[in-house]
């Protein structure tokens, strides 16, 4: 009994594995690595406040965005005017679902806030689970992939995880977004560049110098 | 009994005044203020000045301060730059609207975008003395020794949408503007103070262009 247990289980796992994975990095070789030690790379924003352009279908908005844990652990992402009304206002709990605290009209578009939510969360790598993953390579870089719904994060690193090279959300078939966060040592980006491949949706974000404290 | 409960709300009502704005107490005939502020704007054909603006968000505990320097020429000419903590810059030239955020430049018409031009509307509309005309406020009246302080409520929806009030204070002196709050409905807010202000002094076109 046990044995056909584990018949099954290795089964299933297999299954998940081949189908767990987008096409795109199928031909990629399997490697047994821990793929949550990609949170070794995982930005520490205690607050970070960022100056922000937006070029969405030929049409460009720009403001300052503030990326900060919040003592209860959750994650707010708020996107404001330079001249200071606030475009939105994200919300991730530590457990529990994400939240829109608040948005204009303009933007209160589902597949808008979605694309958000999970360009965020591409870079917070707040809901990364390991029973989703797997850790490929190409033979120079890891690709540690996540499974999420239909999605698939895949964050690019060295080797030794020193470094992100970049990460990938794709779907089946294709890349949908890339998204470049260059490394400090302090584990808060300097800059964050994403980069969205099915329509024209470019985000660059640049760190202002510290004029406001935690 | 009538004179002791109109006294009575009279009295609830100055201190209401007062604890809406420390200091402050409301002024029942506003009509006088209205007609001085309205001259003196007419007056003044345009404003030259540094800007401090604090943008308090409640999830931070200090406020994101950036500093700029305002221009301002009758009739509607207005260009904002900002230069710290980042360079952003704003011109509007009548319905043409010039935006410069780093090396992009975005040009747009004021009236495509209804929103754009309602907020920056009430920057004008203050200079100008024409806020009491603008059907989208309703207005209150506020003083102590050095200040007006002239409290708009949006009426119209686009700008209830954003800000319960935008408060204004004038300087007695020379009847300027010397700081516009505008208090989203979230509790966040934006000051925007005017410093080293030159009232009439010349300023170029070249400034203004936006096209």
């Amino acid at each position: 009994m046990p044995q056909l247990l584990m018949r099954f289980l290795l089964l299933n796992s297999l299954i998940a594995i081949l189908s767990g994975c987008s096409t795109m990095y199928r031909q990629l070789k399997t490697v047994a690595a821990n793929p949550m030690q990609i949170t070794r790379l995982q930005p520490a924003f205690g607050v970070g406040v960022y100056k922000t352009s937006v070029d969405v279908t030929g049409r460009h908005l720009s403001g300052l965005l503030v990326i900060k844990k919040m003592p209860d652990s959750s994650v707010r992402v708020v996107f404001t005017s330079e001249m200071g009304f606030t475009y939105f206002d994200f919300q991730w709990p530590d457990a529990g679902d994400f939240a829109v605290n608040s948005i204009i009209k303009q933007l209160d578009q589902p597949a808008v806030i979605t694309t958000l939510r999970k360009d965020f969360e591409g870079i917070l790598m707040n809901r990364l689970r390991e029973s989703n993953a797997s850790v490929r390579t190409d033979g120079k870089y890891l690709y540690n992939i996540f499974s999420r719904r239909k999605d698939y994060y895949n964050y690019i690193t060295d080797s030794a995880y020193q470094s992100l090279i970049k990460l990938e959300r794709a779907g089946r078939r294709k890349k949908v977004v890339t998204i470049y966060m260059d490394a400090t040592p302090d584990h808060i980006p300097d800059s964050i560049h994403i980069v969205h491949h099915n329509f024209s949706f470019d985000i660059k974000l640049k760190k202002l110098r510290r004029d406001v404290n935690e | 009994m009538l004179k002791c409960m109109m006294l009575i709300s009279a009295v609830f009502a100055l201190t209401l005044a007062k604890a809406q704005y420390t200091g402050y107490s409301a002024v029942g005939d506003s009509e006088k203020f209205r007609t001085a502020f309205t001259a003196a704007a007419q007056k003044t054909n345009s404003i030259k000045s540094d800007f401090i603006q604090e943008k308090a968000l409640s999830l931070l505990s200090e406020k994101i301060v950036s500093k700029g320097k305002f221009w301002f020429r009758k009739e509607n000419k207005v260009r904002m730059e900002y230069t710290q903590p980042f360079q952003y810059l704003m011109i509007i030239n009548g319905d043409n609207v010039l935006v410069k955020d780093g090396q992009k430049e975005n040009r747009m018409s004021a009236k495509s975008n209804k929103l754009f031009q309602q907020v920056n509307r009430i920057t004008i509309d203050c200079i100008q003395g024409t806020v009491f005309s603008n059907p989208d406020f309703k207005t209150k009246v506020f003083e102590n020794n050095q200040f007006w302080l002239v409290e708009l409520t949006p009426q119209a929806k686009t700008m209830k949408d954003f800000f319960s009030t935008i408060v204004v204070s004038v300087d007695k002196n020379d009847y300027s503007v010397q700081k516009i709050a505008m208090n989203e409905r979230s509790g966040d807010n934006t000051e925007i103070r005017f410093l080293n202000k030159e009232l009439n002094a010349t300023i170029a076109d070249a400034l203004f262009a936006a096209k």
